[in-house]
């Protein structure tokens, strides 16, 4: 019995292929996908990629926007089996862990917003970071990576490459000098993050790109800072760009996931890693994640504006001795920032006077951000990195990374800047004005 | 969180501490459908409105209640409730104060169900309904009655943007006794809130721009506590039972912390778009309260904040003219309902005021040739040029 319907990629793995030599084609082009909607919507905006994108409409209803394929498994056909048995089972579906049409919805939108051939979405930011990692690195192989590692990755670098006798060199990611010389004959990747955490300094990616090309090391960037309304970071000669799609990309603080997008040659390799890790993401997940896409490009909009108000407003305060935001002039890297990036984002650290004794005194006085970790989501969300991310560290140790006492992160929601500002303005009013000493 | 706020900053964090829920930062989608008691004793006294608390989601749901809490806050009411639908809203408010031998005044243009509830529906229990222009509020003046209970209509327009002046409106209503009650679907609170212009009781389709992504049906009411506990215990929990799920609501409260970037730019676009049509030699009219063309523009500046993200405007060629031109579009989705983030087009006289008879919808200004394009969040270009080529294509045809 023929499976005339065919399930999955229309466009890809065809038996066809092969018999009619494809395989021993050296101008071979792999296509993009896989995909259902057929892909990208060239010359469409940004804010019309991220509401139509990938987006499925049901051909068999007509429902507008992607059914939730609440499905482990489908049923196979004559056409499944062949896609195993040839080496596409990609573009087919029969498992949810392997694929599954909700995952493929939100993955062709997010490729298309990132410019990518393919994309795949994992059920953590770390799940798509190990997965990545772990497929373009063997045995033996070194990573040269930023020394401003999220701590999540860092402690992956550091405690689990050793058992697979992998090993890693961190360094200054603004150190291009320190990242050649840490080049080594086994190292076959770069890892840094677009835009670093605390600090937010702005990594000059076409920089680390020319030298990932000229010393033959693929490049992989963590843009969770930087999501595709700021940048489009494949664009800049990075091999694989990563993102926590819990931040900017869903944006509503409410699910947990990851994505991986690049050429469909690399992600077809982290696609087995994506099976034997297992970090699938589910598909009621993949629904509202593709729902939170499509106001991405309004919401970096608003997230820029008000966290661009409130740093200048930061800026101007006596009591606040730094701020971190790189569309400020006094941003170290703002030179970098104006060239690399079209949109702000939401976050800003910043130092108040006092210390970190003072600082805890700021987060407990303010009404409208919350305390806790994560970031970009629609309401903003405060904490210390000395007690929280940093919280490992000796205090000689940030001290060496650039985090003063009395460092506050900051991630700017969509509220209004001037309900912001003038939270701001009374807690900081507040916390100066006590009899004791704020230098406790 | 208190008033003093303004509207994005309320729309993401009014009524809801995380300490209340294990320092959740989003509440709980409490999908249950009982509360356990814990006693009888307390259960009783539930029942006999002696103590507060949920008791059955029927009723009330803590999920249900954050969304509540939350649209009363952005409305400017007191309270608020959820429905499974806009119509469910609409429905469980008019049962809640109607009986037979009542009197109810609607405004000629209304979107087709409800119209088709208050002009088959409530007559068949003995409600007298009378439809008047609510335009010119002196036609209210002319019909309402001490047995009036209720004064119903929508502003702008299900489907052609027509203006309704609700202080104008409420100032005769109340003096004759009528609760004034308004279906804001259309404007939503961020553009305008018939509350603070004296209405009663605001009832919505919150399928639209306050859930915002197509993607649940849902309704919602708000008005006074009393209203409301009337609408809860009888209209809703005895009548039509129309309840909205928890996981709906979470998805509401999570639609709506966006709704005032996503009104800012429905409307952007909406104005860009059209000025766009009303320049185009294949388009007869537009009616959209931003432009200078509009008939109402002083109500519609004094009572709206900005002009929304609806425009129906008539192609050349009548009805069959219209739906050739909807059927050249390629980005515009051809669907009903609106306030999405995908731009959606329809045609009124075959589709969402089909309830209407030919003659009805003459004498309530919907041409035949009327489409009704909600402006989503695509960019402004991307729509534009969609719309050109269609109207541009139809223009050679015509001619």
């Amino acid at each position: 019995m023929s499976n005339v319907n065919i399930l999955g990629d229309p466009k890809s793995g065809t038996a066809k292929r092969t018999t009619d030599g494809w395989l021993n084609d050296l101008n071979r082009k792999r296509q993009s996908g896989p995909f259902l909607a057929g892909h990208p919507s060239v010359g469409r905006g940004m804010s019309t990629s991220s509401v139509h994108a990938g987006t499925h409409d049901d051909p068999r209803t007509g429902a507008v926007g992607t059914p939730i394929y609440q499905a482990s498994t489908f049923v196979l056909g004559e056409n499944q089996y062949q896609s195993v048995e040839e080496g596409f089972a990609r573009d087919r579906f029969i498992y949810s862990r392997y694929g599954n049409p909700s995952q493929w919805a939100v993955q062709e939108k997010l490729a298309a917003l990132e410019g990518a051939e393919s994309a795949i979405v994992f059920s953590s930011g770390m799940a798509a970071i190990t997965s990545t990692v772990m497929a373009l690195m063997d045995k033996g192989a070194h990573v040269v990576a930023s020394s401003d590692l999220y701590g999540g990755t860092f402690n992956l670098f550091n405690q689990e490459f050793p058992t697979f006798g992998m090993s890693c060199t961190m360094v200054d990611s603004l150190n291009f000098d320190a990242i050649e010389a840490a080049i080594q004959p086994n190292t076959q990747l770069m890892y840094f993050e677009a835009i670093t955490n605390p600090l937010l300094k702005v990594i000059d990616i076409p920089r680390l790109a020319e030298i990932a090309k000229r010393r033959n090391v693929r490049l992989v960037v963590d843009a969770t800072f930087a999501p595709p309304i700021a940048m489009r970071t494949l664009e800049h000669g990075v091999d694989v760009v990563i993102h926590s799609a819990s931040k900017y990309l869903n944006g509503h603080s409410d699910l947990i996931a990851g994505v991986a997008a690049g050429p469909r040659k690399l992600i077809d390799m982290i696609w087995p890693r994506l099976l034997n890790f297992g970090g699938s993401l589910d598909p009621h997940a993949c629904f509202l994640l593709e729902r939170g896409l499509k106001t991405l490009a309004i919401r970096m909009r608003a997230h820029e504006e008000s966290a661009t108000a409130l740093a200048h407003y930061l800026e101007g305060h006596t009591r606040v001795q730094k701020v971190f935001y790189p569309f400020l002039k006094s941003h170290p890297d703002y030179a970098t920032a104006k060239r690399l990036l079209k949109n702000g984002m939401g976050n800003i650290t910043f130092v108040v006077e006092g210390g970190d004794a003072a600082a805890l005194r700021l987060v407990s006085a303010l009404n409208i951000p919350k305390q806790a970790t994560s970031l970009g989501g629609v309401e903003s969300l405060i904490s210390l990195p000395f007690n929280t991310s940093q919280a490992t560290f000796t205090s000689q140790q940030r001290a060496d990374v650039g985090i003063d006492p009395g460092c506050v992160r900051l991630s700017v929601g969509i509220e209004d800047a001037a309900d912001l500002i003038a939270d701001f303005e009374q807690a900081l009013a507040a916390i100066y004005t006590k009899k004791e000493t704020p230098y406790a | 969180m208190g008033n003093t706020f303004d509207f994005s900053t309320r729309a993401i964090h009014h009524g809801y501490d995380a300490q209340s829920s294990q320092g959740a930062l989003n509440p709980p989608i409490y999908m249950t459908s009982t509360f356990a008691f814990e006693t009888a004793e307390d259960g009783g006294a539930m029942f006999a409105g002696e103590k507060e608390g949920h008791f059955y989601s029927r009723i009330s749901n803590p999920t249900l209640d954050h969304l509540e809490q939350r649209i009363a806050n952005l409305e400017g009411a007191a309270a608020g409730l959820c429905t499974a639908s806009g119509m469910g809203a609409i429905t469980s408010t008019m049962w809640s104060f109607l009986e037979a031998g009542d009197e109810v005044v609607i405004d000629k243009t209304l979107y087709g169900c409800t119209f088709a509830f208050m002009t088959h529906g409530l007559p068949r229990f003995g409600v007298k309904v009378t439809l008047v222009d609510m335009t010119d509020p002196a036609n209210l003046s002319a019909v309402i009655s001490v047995n009036t209970k209720i004064v119903y209509f929508e502003t702008p327009a299900n489907p052609n943007n027509r203006l309704v002046d609700i202080a104008a409106i409420s100032e005769i209503a109340h003096s004759a006794g009528a609760k004034v009650v308004v279906d804001n679907t259309y404007a939503t609170p961020v553009l305008t809130r018939p509350i603070e212009h004296g209405a009663d009781i605001v009832v919505h389709s919150a399928t639209k721009y306050l859930s915002g992504h197509g993607d649940v049906i849902a309704g919602l009411v708000v008005g006074s506590a009393e209203d409301i506990m009337q609408i809860r215990l009888v209209g809703l929990k005895d009548m039509t039972g129309a309840v909205m799920s928890p996981l709906i609501a979470m998805l509401l409260l999570r639609g709506i912390k966006t709704l005032d970037l996503r009104m800012e730019r429905h409307c952007q676009t909406a104005f860009e778009v059209a000025q766009m049509l009303e320049s185009h030699p294949a388009v007869i009219n537009v009616s959209y309260p931003g432009l200078d063309s509009f008939a109402q523009g002083e109500l519609a500046r004094r009572q709206m904040s900005n002009f929304g993200g609806m425009i129906p405007f008539e192609v050349k060629g009548g009805k069959a003219g219209g739906i050739a031109m909807m059927n050249r579009l390629n980005l515009i989705q051809r669907a009903v309902s609106l306030g999405d983030a995908e731009s959606l087009i329809q045609h009124p006289a075959s589709m969402t005021h089909a309830t209407y008879s030919p003659e009805e919808r003459a004498a309530h200004g919907i041409a035949e040739g009327l489409v009704r394009l909600s402006v989503g969040l695509e960019g402004a270009d991307d729509l534009i040029e969609d719309l050109t080529a269609a109207l541009n294509a139809h223009n050679q045809q015509a001619d």
